[in-house]
């Protein structure tokens, strides 16, 4: 009977220990590889910045692996005021959002690289780790933390990682804005109360030829940016460098794109010879957009100063509203009355506190989706209160991105907008029936004459003297490189088509686009890869479908066949899905007779709580205070070691006898020799602790069983 | 929902019998005292972590509750498995 006794509880010790939500553990490293391969990474990404991280300076270090893409493996060290947030979209994949952080990465062949830090986003392949709001650490159990050990031999060289990858910024700040300085080193310290006031407003600081900076004079070129005058001063600045070439003489295709608190935005001449970007920094409080959405899923975008409201769209998620989501895919001009506008808004679409920032809005045009179809729209909403970003946005459209991005290849996006009078619609995307092969094409030719003014030389600019002096055009996308892919763009002089396409080395500052202004004909010839593109694909009439018809043959045939056997087995296996999903559905909806969800839980709770704390008064106190005590071991955090001696006064007074302070002694334990000892102290600790367990648990056995 | 509408029901009955209680509270001084005290010793903890690993610390913890209240966790254990009849224990 004793030793039935005592398998039963060791069964009931193992279910304990199950049991036992041991999650909190989960972000303990304990291989020494993984630690030495971080240690690394940020090394490098020191040495190559001339910054001046330890690991101490990060909140949290995670790593995120791309199994397919030529993202292979990236460290982020999130910074104390990092940002992050993820979302769930559909088969178990995360979209995930960073900002402030440094983030180091390996490519396939273990060269290293930085991440071109745009926005942040990243995107996570199943399984999907993030499981809770309170995300914190860093994934040991992901797909990456394989090989660690052939990953972390990097090829520890600037130059090489520079020359192969196209970009250079690591960091990113919310209320920094692009600061190349010195070899690309941002300053993420710098706001922008510290920028100079504004001079004299020029054109010419638009027309500045980049390929003539150097390093220098790209700093100071930057610093002049926001000197504009009267009421205007910069609300957001981008910069993005393809490559700087170590600092040499040469820089080029740098994007800058400014707006200014009046609503103007500008972009400099070089508006096509990026491939990407609208990022969003901080925004000061003088002029705030923001969406949000009501009950019904309907979008909003508002000026908070003057309170106008516009509804720029019917509606918001491709999935849900797809009936009320209406933007057609063709060239026709728009105009501003088939937009919706409403000039107030009530309060509850302004959210609780009312305080919206950093908006970011914008259409999605995957290729996929936009041939002969919808955009969409992503937004972000930061409440600055509450601090939280938002996305909202459709699984279908995140996952063509996902499949494009898995492959290495690029997606693109492209939107328009006009800030004085706030509105969106799509720009006629249109796209090849290739999924992979990097191409990807926007009819922007309505957009070109009513948003963009063409010089006499060919360039396109937004020139403030005009009409359109608080409108833009941009085209974006997102790449995830493979290391020798770049990806360049074009204007097509016939189509007014932009076109993308892949050129296999960096571009260098001798490429050219073609412009046309549509009026006078007047054409600048481009000198890089546009001979490379059949011109006869860009026309738009021998596009149906986005599939071009022109040149059919039997590998066409084919193709079509097996895109089309392709497409049956997809249906099936959505089907299938479907069918298990709706299984799943019926299950969930039984549990829930059963089960209550998590929110009648939390307020049946704060309900008791509060009322017995009302009508029992001292008599409850004291199991509240206990379960304050529980709830704060649970949040006990051990970032650093620290003493805090909090303010003490003398009662009745003001006088303050010792004013707070902290002691931390974690700079001590940066020194080596005594890290090195505590280490050992703790492993000591650690075995001694283990004795007393071992040892209390042979009493147990002795007192408890042998009764 | 049926366990919903049982804790509702039994929640309502139970607030209608302590609505015949008003016990007043703790002065709120000895709460906000008791309060600063709580705070000096948690904000402190994590000076724990120069002693003691602090995931040793949170696996140590429970343990030792469990090990030390072991022999009341093992009766009860037992009490109830005693009431099981097919595992026959005496």
């Amino acid at each position: 009977m004793k030793i039935k006794n005592k398998l039963i509880i060791l069964f009931l010790f193992i279910l304990f220990f199950i049991l036992f939500d041991t999650s909190s553990f989960a972000f303990e490293i304990d291989d020494t590889n993984v630690w030495n391969c971080i240690q690394e990474a940020l090394d490098y990404g020191n040495s190559c910045y001339d910054l001046n991280y330890s690991l101490t300076d990060f909140q949290d270090i995670f790593v995120v692996g791309n199994e397919e893409g030529g993202l292979f493996y990236t460290f982020y060290f999130l910074l104390p005021n990092y940002e992050l947030s993820y979302f769930f979209t559909g088969n178990s994949q995360c979209e995930v959002f960073l900002k402030n952080y440094l983030s180091v990465g390996y490519n396939r062949d273990n060269s290293v690289f930085l991440e071109p830090s745009t926005y942040g986003e990243y995107t996570a392949y199943k399984p999907c780790y993030y499981s809770d709001a309170n995300f914190t650490g860093y994934f040991p159990n992901s797909s990456v933390d394989k090989n660690w050990k052939n990953i972390c031999s990097p090829q520890i060289d600037c130059e090489y990682a520079n020359t192969k990858r196209p970009y250079g910024h690591v960091l990113y700040s919310t209320v920094s804005l692009w600061y190349a300085g010195e070899c690309g080193i941002e300053n993420p310290n710098l706001d922008f109360t510290s920028i100079p006031k504004p001079s004299i407003p020029t054109e010419d600081l638009f027309k500045v030829h980049l390929k003539d900076l150097n390093c220098e004079v790209w700093r100071n070129f930057t610093i002049q940016y926001p000197s504009f005058s009267g009421e205007k001063y910069l609300l957001y600045l981008d910069t993005f460098r393809r490559d700087y070439s170590n600092c040499t003489n040469e820089v080029e295709a740098v994007f800058k794109l400014i707006v200014f608190s009046d609503g103007a935005l500008a972009i400099p001449e070089d508006l096509h010879s990026f491939n990407s970007i609208f990022s969003q920094y901080s925004v000061p409080q003088k002029y705030m957009l923001a969406f949000t959405k009501n009950e019904n899923g309907y979008c909003f975008l508002y000026n908070k100063d003057s309170e106008k409201i516009y509804v720029p769209f019917n509606a918001y998620s491709y999935n849900i509203f797809e009936s009320k989501l209406s933007f057609p895919s063709t060239s026709s001009k728009y105009e501003i009355s088939q937009f919706e506008y409403v000039s107030n808004v009530p309060q509850n679409y302004l959210g609780d506190s009312g305080n919206y920032k950093d908006i970011y809005g914008d259409f999605v045009c995957d290729k996929d989706m936009f041939v002969g179809s919808n955009c969409n729209i992503i937004s972000f909403v930061d409440n600055e209160e509450e601090d939280i970003l938002s996305r909202f946005v459709s699984t279908q459209i995140l996952d063509r991105l996902h499949r494009n991005t898995s492959y290495g290849n690029t997606y693109k996006y492209c939107y328009a907008y006009d800030y004085n009078d706030i509105y969106y619609r799509n720009s006629s995307c249109y796209g090849s029936n290739e999924v992979f092969n990097n191409e990807f094409w926007a009819d922007y030719r309505d957009l070109h004459k009513h948003i963009v003014e063409t010089k006499e030389d060919g360039s396109v600019v937004v020139i403030p003297e005009t009409n359109y002096v608080d409108s833009g055009f941009v085209v974006s996308g997102s790449e995830v490189y493979d290391k020798n892919e770049n990806v360049s763009s074009v204007v097509d002089v016939d189509s007014s088509l932009i076109v993308f396409f892949p050129v296999l080395q960096t571009p260098t500052n001798t490429d050219s686009f073609l412009f046309e202004d549509t009026d006078t004909g007047e054409k600048k010839e481009n000198t890089g890869s546009i001979s490379n593109i059949d011109k006869d694909v860009l026309s738009k009439d021998n596009v149906i479908d986005g599939e071009d018809t022109s040149s059919w043959g039997i590998l066409d045939f084919l193709k079509g066949l097996f895109k089309g056997l392709s497409n049956i087995f997809s249906f099936l296996k959505n089907a299938l899905f479907s069918i298990i999903e709706g299984i799943f559905n019926i299950g969930e909806k039984i549990l829930s007779l059963f089960i209550p969800d998590s929110d009648f839980w939390s307020s049946f709770s704060s309900d008791m709580n509060s009322y017995l704390n009302e009508h029992l008064g001292l008599v409850f106190q004291p199991f509240e205070i206990l379960g304050g005590v529980l709830n704060r071991y649970n949040n006990i955090e051990f970032i650093e070691p620290k003493l805090v001696i909090p303010e003490i006064k003398v009662p009745l007074t003001e006088y303050i006898l010792l004013e707070s302070r902290e002691v931390n002694f974690s700079q001590v334990l940066e020194i080596e020799i005594i890290g090195y000892l505590h280490n050992i102290y703790l492993c000591c600790i650690d075995v001694y602790l283990l004795f007393l367990v071992l040892n209390r648990i042979r009493k147990i056995e002795e007192e408890v069983f042998n009764k | 929902m049926i366990i919903e509408g049982l804790l509702n029901i039994v929640k309502m009955i139970l607030f209608a019998i302590l609505s015949v209680f008003n016990l007043p509270s703790l002065p709120q001084g000895l709460l906000d005292s008791l309060n600063t005290f709580l705070d000096l010793i948690f904000d402190n903890l994590s000076l724990i972590g120069l002693f003691i690993r602090p995931t040793t610390f949170n696996i140590i913890v429970p343990v030792a509750l469990v090990l030390m209240n072991f022999e009341h966790i093992y009766n009860i254990s037992m009490w109830i498995l005693r009431k099981i009849p097919f595992l026959n224990i005496k």
